[in-house]
């Protein structure tokens, strides 16, 4: 085993909480038969970010990855509401420029370029990590404010059987189920899961101190999942994943329209097929997926019935090579297709992308560098060439330094390029540059004590950023390469973790600075140059206390988010506080856990999104029931 | 200088006797129908007024012509419907405009250079319940608590030989700026517009305004309705044959279009304000290309018969 790989195990082992910096092994052995790697492009060199707690996001206080990057990151999640439309901001960023990857392969939507967060149950996922910073030459299209990577897989690590249930009960009309069983046997393991989720959300909001009840919010999301792995050798391993997932929702009016009759449904199915061999020096991966989308929009009180969909065939193959002690080699090849539907099309769109990807890794005692390079061949045309370099430095053991510098870009979506009237297939792709640095020295570190600190200062230009208006001559909105976006900012964290006893306590606390400002006099839409884009706060903080004691578990999350402007008003700051407690009660063969949520606790009156009311002080009460049998 | 003080003099006279109405049924529209494609023609032609539209891969801008009676269903799939359900006076047909920008009303040569002496105007269905209701886009009027401001304001101007008028006539579509929000109201009713006041024009120039506003534009459906356009009949006009009823755009970037009859042929000269002539040539096409003209200010002149448009170049 070289070097390279004892490092990575004794990370692995040691575990990193919250940071994804401690997790920049390239390949990873669990203690038991499986083989875990991971390529050089997760967690590459010189960028920074958050891996979430699978402890945290797979409670009953968080149900979406919307939740989750909302209360635990410097990332905006802007929600029209409970059950409602959330899209991320992730350092400046538009919607559609947060790269999301389940399993390696993007999902965001190639009609819309992004992808609703509310859609994405947290209880499907076993990793979540953020990299914030452009991550185009690794991802491609759209990883320029961040890359959200999730992970769902097979995960059992002993032979045998678990089983596990969670309800809930809460405000206005809440019920949530969810369920998951998983099994190892010899070379097979599998999981399968499924959720419910629904609720009325006729819940009462004040508007010039009268009270108001919300309407036409009811939703219901269900769906199920299956990861099944078989390792074929202790070197080669096959997985497959399903999923499967249904939203039925209500589009409630806005608080400056009487009613709403509006109503969308949306079916999501996605899989995915994954060979991997381990070699001694190297990890060769071939994967296959699959996705299939459909968005039916109906409006019955105007006579709007919108329905689009589209499906995505994705190929890719890719190579991983420890030619030397010091360096790893990836070389990768990607090819997709997409099939999209719209009747504002007129005809099926489609959209074919072949794109070649290869890395550098190079870490030596102190010193770690990760060259990246991806180039795209898309429907006929070659796009630029994107480059990233990443480097980092120990200069002393408890001080990491690292920076990135990145090219990247957002090809443009099937809608700006074919929706008629106004798609441009003419478009150019958004591009530009982005740098950043990162200093994170190590306070206190010893057995039962561990403080971290980590400041990240970045700056990034992008140009030809996309933005649909009704140009002057025009009678439809059509999008143009119209904008440049300026954005900048300052990143910290504080990480503090403490063994007191039989507790053990948490602390993560977070604050952000962000300007993201457009370069440019524009007239529709109406953008001033210097001007903070919409949707964008300046200032946002979060902190995090977990505390575990003995079957107690207590979790309080607070979140402030500043000022920012809309479309066609203000939004004031405010601040969320978030409070959830959980008990053990070991009943065999059972373990069972009863939790208590509050949402909102300070019964705030705030607005995400201009003229959508969100609900005040929330509860939800819960029972998990956990069966676990493993083979002696 | 003595070119163009000549010219000064050479406006031509007119006057008129008697009036003519615009009804729009004489499209024999029948009730639920509408026009969205005037097409060969580029307007709608009724009585003396001509309505301009575009029509092009499905989707229609300018003016529609339209006898739809739905005055309950909200949003753009209604964009055709009056408030009313009818046209006014109880008539079938109606003109409906979709506004970016402006939307025109040009006269025809027999009331061009005349007074418009009035209409009937009301709300599109579409305007009209997204104001009272609001919509995805659009507030309903009067905000979240009843009391915001709002108001849905048509401006009327007027050109004449090619000269935008300076006088203006509002007209409130919708209006929330009321202390007393029981005085609050939007049109929905056919309500007859003096515009006598404007004086002699050769076109007229709608605008909308919204306190409706994003920074993507209003937020207000941009849509209203006209019917019985009253024009004053012109008995007697100088080289009538040889009238040009429309010269545009203005203010214009590189070309002028001509709209009238017997252009073929006919000699124009294009001096600046010192008299100075910068172009000159034969008309061969509607379309005078602009070649020797930097920015600034000119006149279009026609040395046989004496007539003259004042335009800009940007």
């Amino acid at each position: 085993m070289s070097n390279v790989l004892k490092l990575s195990l004794l990370v692995w082992l040691l575990g990193s909480h919250a940071m994804l910096f401690g997790q920049n092994d390239s390949i990873r052995i669990l203690p038991q038969v499986e083989v875990k790697a991971n390529s050089i492009r997760y967690a590459p060199i010189g960028s920074s970010g958050l891996a979430f707690d699978k402890n945290t996001f797979q409670k009953l206080n968080i149900t979406s990855v919307a939740e989750m990057l909302g209360r635990e990151s410097g990332v905006f999640i802007k929600s029209y509401g409970p059950g409602s439309l959330a899209t991320s901001s992730v350092r400046g960023g538009s919607a559609s420029h947060t790269a999301l990857v389940w399993n390696g392969f993007p999902i965001q939507s190639p009609m819309l370029g992004q992808l609703d967060l509310s859609l994405l149950p947290s209880y499907f996922m076993d990793e979540a990590a953020l990299t914030t910073g452009g991550g185009s030459a690794v991802w491609g299209s759209g990883a320029i404010g961040g890359v959200i990577s999730l992970r769902s897989e097979s995960a059992l690590e002993r032979e045998g059987l678990t089983g596990q249930w969670q309800s809930s009960l809460g405000s206005f009309g809440w019920l949530g189920q969810q369920a998951k069983f998983q099994f190892k046997h010899k070379k097979l393991a599998g999981t399968f899961r499924f959720f419910h989720q629904e609720a009325a959300n006729d819940f009462q909001f004040t508007i010039a101190n009268q009270p108001k009840k919300q309407s036409h919010a009811a939703f219901s999301q269900q769906g199920f999942m299956q990861n099944l792995l078989w390792q074929i050798t202790d070197k080669q391993s096959l997985a497959a994943h399903f999923w499967w997932q249904d939203s039925d929702r209500e589009i409630p009016p806005t608080t400056t329209q009487n009613r709403s009759k509006a109503e969308q449904f949306d079916k999501i199915f996605r899989s995915a097929l994954e060979w991997k061999r381990l070699g001694n020096n190297s990890i060769i991966t071939a994967k296959t997926a699959f996705f299939q989308e459909e968005i039916d929009y109906r409006d019955s009180l105007s006579g709007v019935f919108d329905l689009t969909k589209f499906q995505t065939g994705i190929g890719e193959l890719e190579a991983q090579w420890q030619p030397f002690r010091h360096g790893s080699l990836l070389f990768g090849f990607n090819q997709s297709f997409t099939k999209a539907e719209a009747e504002a099309y007129g005809k099926v769109a489609s959209q074919e992308q072949t794109a070649f990807l290869t890395g550098f890794r190079f870490e030596k005692k102190r010193w770690k560098a990760q060259l990246d390079g991806r180039t795209e061949h898309l429907d006929g045309r070659w796009l630029p060439f994107i480059p990233s370099l990443g480097l980092e430095w120990n200069p002393h053991k408890q001080l990491i330094v690292k920076g990135k510098i990145a090219r990247n870009y957002r090809y443009p979506t099937l809608n700006d390029r074919f929706w008629q009237p106004g798609g441009n297939p003419d478009l150019l792709p958004e591009q530009g540059w982005s740098e950043e640095i990162t200093l994170r020295p190590s306070i206190l570190s010893n057995d039962k004590k561990q403080l971290d600190y980590q400041i990240t200062v970045f700056n990034r230009l992008i140009k030809n950023w996309i933005l649909w208006a009704i140009q002057p001559g025009e009678i439809y909105y059509s999008p143009s390469n119209v904008a440049e976006v300026w954005s900048r900012g300052i990143e910290q964290q504080l990480n503090f973790s403490a063994t007191i006893g039989p507790s053990i306590l948490m602390v993560k606390i977070g604050y952000d600075y962000i300007r993201s400002t457009n370069q440019k006099d524009i007239q529709s839409p109406a953008l001033k140059a210097g001007e903070q884009l919409i949707y964008v706060p300046e200032h946002q903080a979060f902190g995090t206390l977990n505390w575990h004691f003995k079957k107690w578990q207590i979790n309080y999350q607070h979140r402030y988010t500043g000022p920012v402007s809309t479309q066609t008003e203000a939004l004031n700051a405010y601040q969320l506080g978030y409070f959830f407690l959980e008990k053990e009660f070991p009943i065999r063969p059972v373990t069972a856990r009863l939790s208590f949520y509050l949402d909102n606790i300070w019964d705030a009156n705030y607005r995400v999104v201009e003229r959508r009311p969100m609900p005040g002080r929330s509860f939800r009460i819960g029972l998990s029931i956990d069966f676990e049998k493993y083979k002696p | 200088m003595k070119q163009l003080i000549t010219l000064l003099f050479a406006a031509f006279f007119a006057y008129s006797n008697a009036q003519t109405t615009a009804t729009f049924e004489n499209f024999g529209l029948m009730p639920g129908e509408y026009l969205n494609n005037s097409q060969p023609s580029d307007a709608f032609e009724s009585g003396h007024i001509r309505l301009p539209n575009t029509f092009s891969g499905g989707f229609w801008s300018g003016w529609a012509i339209s006898a739809t009676t739905d005055t309950s269903t909200p949003g753009f799939q209604n964009e055709y419907s009056a408030i009313t359900g009818e046209g006014a006076n109880g008539s079938t047909a109606y003109a409906t405009a979709y506004v970016f920008g402006h939307s025109t009303l040009r006269l025809s040569p027999e009331a061009a250079g005349a007074a418009v002496e009035g209409l009937y105007i009301t709300n599109s269905t579409y305007a009209y319940l997204s104001m009272l209701d609001g919509d995805n886009f659009a507030k309903k009027f009067g905000g979240e608590d009843g009391h915001d401001p709002d108001f849905f304001l048509l401006t009327i101007k007027k050109y004449l030989n090619g000269q935008l008028g300076q006088d203006s006539l509002d007209f409130y579509l919708a209006d929330y700026r009321f202390s007393d929000n029981s005085q609050d109201y939007i049109v929905d009713e056919w309500t007859n517009l003096d515009l006598s006041s404007l004086g002699d024009a050769d076109s007229l120039i709608f605008s909308l305004t919204s306190s409706d506003t994003s920074i993507f534009g209003m937020n207000t459906p941009a849509y209203f309705c006209i019917d019985d356009v009253t024009t004053s009949d012109v008995s007697s006009v100088k080289n009538t044959e040889e009238l040009f009823y429309n010269i545009y755009p203005n203010p214009t970037s590189n070309y002028l279009i001509l709209e009238g009859k017997n252009m073929e042929g006919l000699e124009y000269s294009i001096l600046d304000l010192q008299g100075k002539e910068v172009q000159q040539g034969k008309i061969s096409s509607n379309r005078i290309e602009l070649n020797n003209c930097i920015s600034g200010t000119y006149v279009l002149w026609f040395k046989k018969t004496g007539q003259w448009y004042k335009f800009t170049k940007m």
